[in-house]
């Protein structure tokens, strides 16, 4: 098992994928090991909710694994597919949860104010999530894709089937929202006026 | 004044954007573990999916659109049979056919539907 592991290491995502419709076991464990932790971490950023995150990616997971068999060689990446799969289904729950405006978003946890001085990288990252919950689901899908997975612009338009000027346009208007959103708290986050 | 602000914004929110990638949320290992019971049970679907078995060949396709190998036979020995009987001649014939028969008629003879029964079918 470790050596077919091993041997599928250097596989790229698509060969990984068209073994696993051909029934390679040693496929499944590898792309759900390469791909699992990557549905996750973006559902994660978007809905900012453990329990929902993995639900969330697990689903589009699953349509990946049926997708499989279908899968059209050299039309789209992989892990290009998976974000849109993510980030659409990730949208279409923050619009059901509209109820939720920006003053019942949740406060950073309350003992960051007295631990300004120490801040660390994940306050900052906390800080950000809180922030990212508030933008509007596109913006914040741009930003996520753009600062956070570090995909360029051509990869984002066609993870959100949108075109390059317009995923320019949310990332700015994302940032925009995100620094006044953050600017706010910023002697209590270490970033006070010099 | 206003451009001042805006940088160190960006400034600050870039150290945000490089907090947060280097904490990155990690799943949980029953979340891949969901996962890959997913990807296994999908997978031996797949195997599941009935395939069209190979395509026989010419030959066995041949013997199936005539009835079988059975029938395929009974044309072989048909053949045979013709094949033999042009090689040894009519003659032969009548004298294995009369043996078996025991009748006086020979194939050369036999006239299953006679002149006279032919006209008088005419006549009805």
């Amino acid at each position: 098992m470790d050596m077919a592991f091993d041997a599928l290491s250097d596989a790229s995502d698509e060969a990984l994928l068209v073994l696993y419709g051909n029934g390679d076991p040693a496929a499944a464990r590898s792309l759900t090991l390469r791909m699992g932790p990557l549905a996750f971490r973006v559902a994660m950023r978007m809905l900012g909710d453990r329990a929902e995150a993995e639900d969330l990616a697990q689903e589009a997971m699953l349509r990946l694994w049926k997708i499989a068999p279908e899968w059209r060689q050299g039309e789209a990446k992989v892990s290009t597919w998976l974000y849109r799969v993510v980030t659409n289904l990730a949208t279409d729950r923050l619009r059901r949860r509209r109820g939720v405006g920006l003053d019942d978003a949740p406060e950073v946890a309350d003992g960051a104010a007295s631990a300004v001085e120490r801040m660390i990288d994940a306050d900052r990252a906390a800080a950000l999530q809180l922030a990212l919950d508030q933008l509007p689901a596109r913006q914040r899908q741009a930003v996520i894709l753009r600062h956070l997975e570090g995909l360029a612009n051509p990869e984002i338009a066609a993870a959100m089937e949108i075109g390059v000027e317009a995923v320019e346009s949310l990332t700015a208007r994302g940032k925009r929202a995100l620094a006044a959103l953050l600017e706010g708290r910023r002697e209590e986050l270490g970033y006070g006026h010099d | 004044m206003v451009m001042t602000d805006e940088k160190a914004k960006g400034l600050a929110l870039d150290d945000f954007f490089a907090a947060a990638r280097s904490d990155l949320p990690e799943p949980s290992g029953v979340f891949l573990a969901r996962v890959l019971e997913d990807a296994e049970a999908v997978q031996a679907g797949f195997a599941a999916v009935p395939t069209a078995p190979p395509r026989a060949g010419l030959f066995a396709r041949f013997a199936d659109l005539v009835g079988g190998w059975p029938a395929l036979g009974g044309m072989v020995t048909a053949t045979l049979a013709g094949a033999w009987i042009g090689f040894v001649g009519v003659d032969r014939i009548d004298t294995i056919s009369g043996a078996y028969f025991a009748s006086a008629e020979t194939l050369g003879t036999v006239n299953l539907l006679p002149d006279g029964d032919l006209l008088a079918l005419a006549a009805e």
